[in-house]
């Protein structure tokens, strides 16, 4: 049984530990000391998990942080700091009470089009027992018959869960690739330039239409996000948490993590009339948090707020500059 | 068990008791830094048996090591009364409601940070601000402030235990609100 003091000097250690890791001067010897401490005892890990844990919760709070341009030049004011801080705060209610774009069902006999609007949502439960949510701006084909199931995105994106069938296999088609299910759940986003596909669940084959095209076949698995133009298909891994943060439309929100602004207007203005303008001299600021898909005027606000920026409206464009 | 898995079980199911874990043992320790310290062994032992294997309830096996803990207290110690531990059975072993979805709301889990920051000493508020949400380093935060790095880290340091002690002294709230 350890006294009190003991566990207390653990404790200031662990904070100790967590706040050296914060700054300069952390490399990979320090982590093995850091490791090494942990190791030693189940006291050491228990309070610096406890005290890391709850550090980590203010991360919500770093939602909205300045970008590292502007680190050189601190504010003046020593209260700007908690301005920030409101203005985060701000941002990130609106997750609560931003409730997005309502869905709506439809059950639909098989074989027709589906089409959003701007800013619209829609689940489509197939009679296959198959769920296809359609986000902004999207259109797409079914064609079922008893022995395939075949679905075409004509644009926009979309969040597919199969029922697997072999017998009867279903594939979507996007321009000039096909993507066959292997039991699945996955997403399909169609860009003028190219598909994004990101699987979630199961496995999907992705290939191209034209039989004499350069590509392969490719298997995807969980967290593969794979991006296909005419002429090439590379796949790269996602985070669990990132392919969450994509999907987050489905619940009428957008997710940023460092997004430069111009990157994050352009999400928006998928979902609203209202246009976002980011100027060049503003498009390089960085932004975190997560926003209804229909905040783009909340969006310009807390750009204003933060960043200062200046809003000039032009008919149904928001032009932020600096 | 790997240990991130251990961390990441103590994270998620662990620490959300540790307000009424801090109740219980509060009702047998003579003062809250007896608590506190009793804890920290609670949470040793918890983590020490979970690295074998994780319990499929957390909290009647957080409890149940509470109690142990305690009645070693008593025997070695002798600080705490016998009839307290004694009570300890119906205080504790409570059913858990398994399964619950313990997402916080967003607007919830904000406030209760903005509470806690708020109740943070002055000095210990400012440093911590500027390194979570301005993104400083230590030796921005040190110019900001007119004080040396080593201060900072001290402030910060501080921070960071107060911080963890008013995040954890409050019952999340579970399930979805309207």
């Amino acid at each position: 049984m350890s006294d009190v003091t003991a566990n207390e000097a653990i404790e200031t250690r662990a904070a100790d530990w967590l706040v050296r890791r914060q700054f300069e001067g952390w490399n990979d010897a320090e982590q093995a000391k850091l490791d090494a401490w942990l190791a030693e005892s189940d006291n050491h890990a228990a309070a610096y998990w406890r005290l890391k844990a709850a550090f980590d919760r203010t991360d919500r709070l770093a939602a909205l942080r300045r970008p590292m341009m502007d680190r050189a030049s601190p504010p003046t004011a020593s209260r700007k700091p908690w301005m920030i801080l409101s203005a985060a705060v701000a941002a990130l209610v609106l997750l609560a009470v931003g409730g997005g774009i309502a869905g709506y069902h439809l059950l639909t006999p098989d074989g027709r089009t589906f089409a959003t609007p701007v800013g619209g949502h829609m689940t489509v439960k197939l009679a296959d027992g198959s769920v296809i949510e359609l986000n902004t701006d999207t259109v797409l084909h079914t064609d079922f018959t008893p022995d395939r199931r075949a679905v075409q995105l004509v644009r926009g994106e979309a969040y597919f869960q199969i029922e697997h069938n072999a017998a009867r296999p279903f594939t979507v088609t996007v321009g000039g690739h096909r993507i066959v299910d292997l039991g699945t759940k996955f997403f399909v986003r169609a860009s003028p330039k190219q598909l994004d596909v990101a699987l979630v669940e199961g496995r999907a084959r992705l290939e191209s239409t034209n039989a004499s095209a350069q590509t392969r076949p490719t298997v995807l698995m969980p967290g593969d996000f794979a991006v296909a133009t005419a002429t090439s298909i590379g796949v790269s891994r996602k985070a669990v948490h990132e392919l969450a943060d994509d999907l987050a439309w489905r619940s009428g929100m957008l997710v940023f993590h460092n997004a430069r602004l111009a990157d994050a207007a352009g999400e928006f203005n998928r979902y609203g009339d209202v246009k976002l303008v980011i100027s060049e001299s503003a498009s390089r600021l960085t932004i975190n948090g997560a926003f209804p898909t229909n905040g783009a005027e909340d969006f310009a606000g807390v750009a204003h707020e933060i960043f200062g920026l200046h809003i000039d409206r032009r008919g149904k464009d928001i032009v932020l500059s600096r | 068990m790997p240990t991130s898995e251990v961390e990441a079980w103590f994270v998620r199911e662990v620490l959300p008791l540790e307000a009424s874990l801090m109740r219980f043992l509060q009702s047998a320790c003579r003062n809250a830094q007896e608590a506190a310290d009793l804890r920290q062994d609670v949470y040793a032992g918890v983590i020490a048996a979970a690295r074998k294997s994780l319990p499929d309830r957390a909290k009647p096996f957080v409890f149940a090591t509470a109690r142990n803990l305690l009645i070693d207290r008593v025997r070695h110690e002798r600080v705490i009364s016998i009839d307290t531990v004694s009570d300890l059975d119906e205080l504790g072993l409570v059913a858990d409601e398994p399964g619950q979805d313990r997402v916080l709301i967003a607007r919830d889990e904000l406030r209760r940070l903005r509470a806690a920051i708020d109740m943070l000493p002055p000095k210990c508020r400012e440093a911590l601000v500027l390194r979570r949400i301005d993104g400083l380093s230590g030796r921005e935060i040190a110019e900001r402030m007119g004080i040396d790095e080593s201060t900072v880290s001290h402030h910060i340091n501080n921070g960071v235990r107060i911080l963890a002690e008013k995040l954890y002294a409050e019952e999340p709230k579970r399930g979805k609100q309207p």
